[in-house]
C-alpha cells in the first residue's frame, strides 16, 4: 500500500470522524449540563437537513445561507422542545430521558414523514466546493476538506464559547454544581436553554453538511446516531475531549476498513466498540457510573 | 382439586395469569378479532414479557431487544429455507432456532452486562445494529436488504397450519413460556437475588451473590424468550427481513412494556394488546401510527410512569 493512498484514506476518515466528533459533542454537551441523553438527536439531524434544502429549494437561498439557517432554526426549536417538555425530565436518570427522546424522535420524525413524504431527496454540493486537490499523489474532494474545516471549526467554536464567554462560565459552573450556581442568584435554567438550543443546532447544521453525501430522508439520522453512541460509549457521555477522540478513532476504522472490505466498514465500528468495552468498559475518558 | 384452584387463585399475579390465558384462549373467537391480530397480540405479548425481564425484573433498559426477536426468526428462517426439515423434526427445528439465538444472547450478555445504566441501553442499540448489519452484509445466505419471501415450513405432525391452528399453536407456545417464565424470574430464590440486585446492586454483591451471573442468567432467559417470539413471527410470516432487526422495534415494545407496567408481571402482555389493536385501528386511518408510540411513550414517562397495572400498587400484579 503506497504511502498516497494512506493519506487519502487518512483524510477521508478524519472528514467521516470530525463529522461524527461535531454531533457527539452535541450529545456531550447536552449531557454533561442537562443530564440527559438525548435519542432526539438523530430527528432533529433530518429537521436541519430539510430545513436547509426548503430555504434552497421555496427562498432560492444558497447553500451558505441555509447552513445558518438551519444551524438557527434547529437551534430556536431545541429552546422550545427544552422548555416545554424536556425540562421536566431534570432530576431524572438519565435512562428516563433516553426513554422519552426516543418517543420524541419517533414522533418528529413520523411529522417529517407527513410534511415532506418518505421520498429521497438530493442536494448537490455547492460549485465553490465541487472538484478535488491534487496534490502529491492524492485526489482528495474539496467538499470533504471543508467538511473536516468547519466542523473543527464549529467544534472549537462551541468549545470556545464555553470557556471565554459568561454564558459559557455559567454553563461550566451548572454543570459542576447546578445546586450551587443557583443559590448564587445565577438564572441556571437559561444556561439549560442556551446548551439544549446548542447542542441540537449542531445537530442541524450536521444533518444539513452530510446531506450532500447521504441524500435527505427522514431517517437520515438514525445511524448516524447509533455511530454516535458508539462514539460516546468509547469517548466517555459527558466528556468533548471523548467526542473528538472516538470520533476520529471510529471515522478513521471506518476509512481504512473501506478499502479492505468495503461491506465490513460499518460493523467494523461495532466490532471495535464491542472489544474495546470488553477490556476498558469504562471508556477512554469517562468516569465509570457518571451515567448510571 | 377446587380447594387447589383455591390456593393457586390466592395471589393477584396468579389471578391475572389465569384471567389473561382465559381470555387469550378464546380471543380470536370473538367477532371481529382477526387471526391475524390475535397471533400479534401473542407473539409481541411475549416479547414484551420477555424483554420485560430486562427492564421491569433487572431494572436495566435494553435498546438491542430486537436483536434477539430478529435472530430467532432468522435462525427459523435459514434452517427452514437452506436444510430440509421433515414434519417430524419440526419442534427440534423451533427448538435449535431458539436456542441458537441463547447463545447468542449468552455472548452478547456477557459483553454488554459490564455496563449499566444509560451505557447498558445504548451498547445494546450498538449490537442490534451490528447484528443488522452483518444480515444485511450476508447477502448469498439471508437474502441482505430484501430478505427471503415464501419460506415453505414443516407441518407439525398431522397439523396443517391454518390461521386457527397457527393461532393455538402459539397460545400453546405462550402459556408455556408465561409458565416457564413465572417460575424462573418470579418463584425461583434466583428471581429474589435478580430482584435484590435491582433494588441495590452494590448491596447484593456485598452480601456474596455472584451478581454478573445472575444477570447474564436473566439476560440469556429474556434472550430466548425473545428468540422464541421472533420464531412464531417467522411461521406467521413465512418471510424474514431486516425490519425484524430494525431498532424501532425496541420503542414498539418499550412503549407496550411501559404502557402496561414495567413493575407488573402480566402489564407488558397487556400493555402489547392495547398498542397492537390501537394500532390496527389507527392505521386504517393513515399509515403513520408510529406517530402514536412516540406520543405514548412521551405521556407514560410524563404522566403514568408505573403503567397501567402498575398505577395498582397495592394489588401487585
Amino acid at each position: 500500500m503506497d504511502l498516497s493512498l494512506i493519506l487519502s484514506l487518512f483524510l477521508s476518515g478524519i472528514s467521516t470522524g470530525m463529522i461524527y466528533a461535531l454531533l457527539a459533542s452535541g450529545l456531550a454537551l447536552i449531557f454533561g449540563l442537562l443530564g440527559v441523553i438525548n435519542f432526539a438527536h438523530y430527528a432533529f439531524i433530518a429537521v436541519g437537513a430539510y430545513v436547509g434544502l426548503e430555504v434552497m429549494q421555496s427562498l432560492g437561498a444558497n447553500f451558505w445561507v441555509a447552513l445558518v439557517v438551519a444551524f438557527v432554526v434547529v437551534g430556536l426549536l431545541g429552546a422550545l422542545v427544552e422548555r416545554t417538555v424536556i425540562s421536566r425530565l431534570y432530576g431524572e436518570s438519565p435512562v428516563v430521558s433516553l426513554i422519552f427522546t426516543f418517543g420524541l424522535a419517533v414522533a418528529v420524525v413520523e411529522i417529517l414523514r407527513v410534511l415532506k413524504g418518505t421520498a429521497f431527496h438530493h442536494i448537490s454540493v455547492p460549485t465553490a466546493l465541487t472538484g478535488a486537490i491534487t496534490t502529491a499523489g492524492i485526489t482528495f474532494p474539496h467538499y470533504r476538506l471543508f467538511l473536516i474545516l468547519i466542523s473543527a471549526a464549529l467544534f472549537f467554536g462551541v468549545w470556545l464559547f464555553l470557556q471565554k464567554t459568561t454564558v459559557g462560565l455559567i454553563i461550566r459552573a451548572a454543570i459542576c454544581d447546578r445546586g450551587m450556581t443557583r443559590a448564587l442568584g445565577i438564572g441556571v435554567s437559561l444556561a439549560f436553554m442556551v446548551t439544549f438550543g446548542i447542542g441540537l443546532a449542531l445537530a442541524g447544521i450536521g444533518g444539513l453538511l452530510i446531506a450532500p453525501m447521504t441524500g435527505i430522508f427522514p431517517e437520515m439520522g438514525a445511524e448516524l446516531l447509533i455511530i454516535c453512541f458508539a462514539v460516546t460509549i468509547i469517548g466517555g457521555m459527558g466528556s468533548f475531549m471523548g467526542a473528538l477522540v472516538a470520533g476520529l478513532i471510529l471515522g478513521l476504522i471506518s476509512s481504512f476498513v473501506t478499502i479492505f472490505a468495503p461491506q465490513l466498514a460499518m460493523v467494523s465500528i461495532f466490532i471495535f466498540m464491542a472489544l474495546f468495552i470488553s477490556f476498558k468498559p469504562e471508556g477512554l475518558f469517562g468516569e465509570v457510573g457518571r451515567v448510571d | 382439586m377446587l380447594s387447589a384452584f383455591r390456593k393457586v387463585w390466592a395471589t393477584n399475579v396468579n389471578k391475572s395469569i389465569i384471567v389473561a390465558v382465559v381470555l387469550l384462549a378464546v380471543l380470536p373467537l370473538i367477532p371481529y378479532v382477526p387471526y391475524a391480530i390475535a397471533i400479534d397480540v401473542l407473539i409481541f405479548g411475549l416479547l414484551a414479557l420477555g424483554y420485560n425481564i430486562v427492564q421491569g425484573h433487572m431494572g436495566q433498559v435494553s435498546f438491542g431487544l430486537a436483536a434477539f426477536f430478529g435472530l430467532g426468526a432468522y435462525f427459523a428462517g435459514l434452517f427452514a429455507y437452506h436444510v430440509d426439515i421433515p414434519s417430524s423434526a419440526a419442534w427440534i427445528w423451533l427448538i435449535l432456532s431458539v436456542a441458537a439465538t441463547g447463545v447468542v444472547a449468552f455472548g452478547m450478555g456477557a459483553v454488554v452486562l459490564r455496563r449499566r445504566g444509560a451505557y447498558f441501553a445504548l451498547t445494546n442499540l450498538a449490537f442490534l445494529q451490528m447484528f443488522y448489519y452483518i444480515i444485511l452484509q450476508l447477502k448469498d445466505i439471508t437474502g441482505g436488504d430484501d430478505g427471503i419471501w415464501g419460506i415453505s415450513t414443516p407441518t407439525f405432525g398431522a397439523i396443517q397450519l391454518t390461521p386457527m391452528s397457527l393461532y393455538y399453536l402459539c397460545f400453546v407456545v405462550f402459556v408455556v413460556c408465561l409458565l416457564l417464565m413465572k417460575r424462573m424470574i418470579l418463584d425461583s430464590p434466583s428471581a429474589l437475588v435478580l430482584h435484590a440486585i435491582r433494588q441495590d446492586e452494590a448491596r447484593a454483591q456485598s452480601l456474596g451473590y455472584n451478581v454478573y451471573g445472575q444477570m447474564l442468567k436473566a439476560y440469556t432467559l429474556s434472550g430466548v424468550f425473545s428468540g422464541v417470539a421472533g420464531a412464531m413471527y417467522f411461521l406467521e410470516m413465512q418471510y424474514i427481513g431486516l425490519s425484524y432487526l430494525h431498532w424501532s422495534l425496541n420503542g414498539e415494545v418499550i412503549a407496550m412494556v411501559m404502557l402496561g407496567g414495567s413493575g407488573t408481571f402480566i402489564g407488558p402482555l397487556l400493555g402489547a394488546g392495547i398498542l397492537i389493536v390501537l394500532k390496527d385501528v389507527v392505521s386504517m386511518y393513515t399509515i403513520h401510527w408510529m406517530i402514536i408510540v412516540g406520543v405514548l411513550i412521551m405521556v407514560v414517562i410524563l404522566r403514568m410512569r408505573e403503567g397501567i397495572l402498575g398505577a395498582f400498587k397495592s394489588l401487585r400484579f
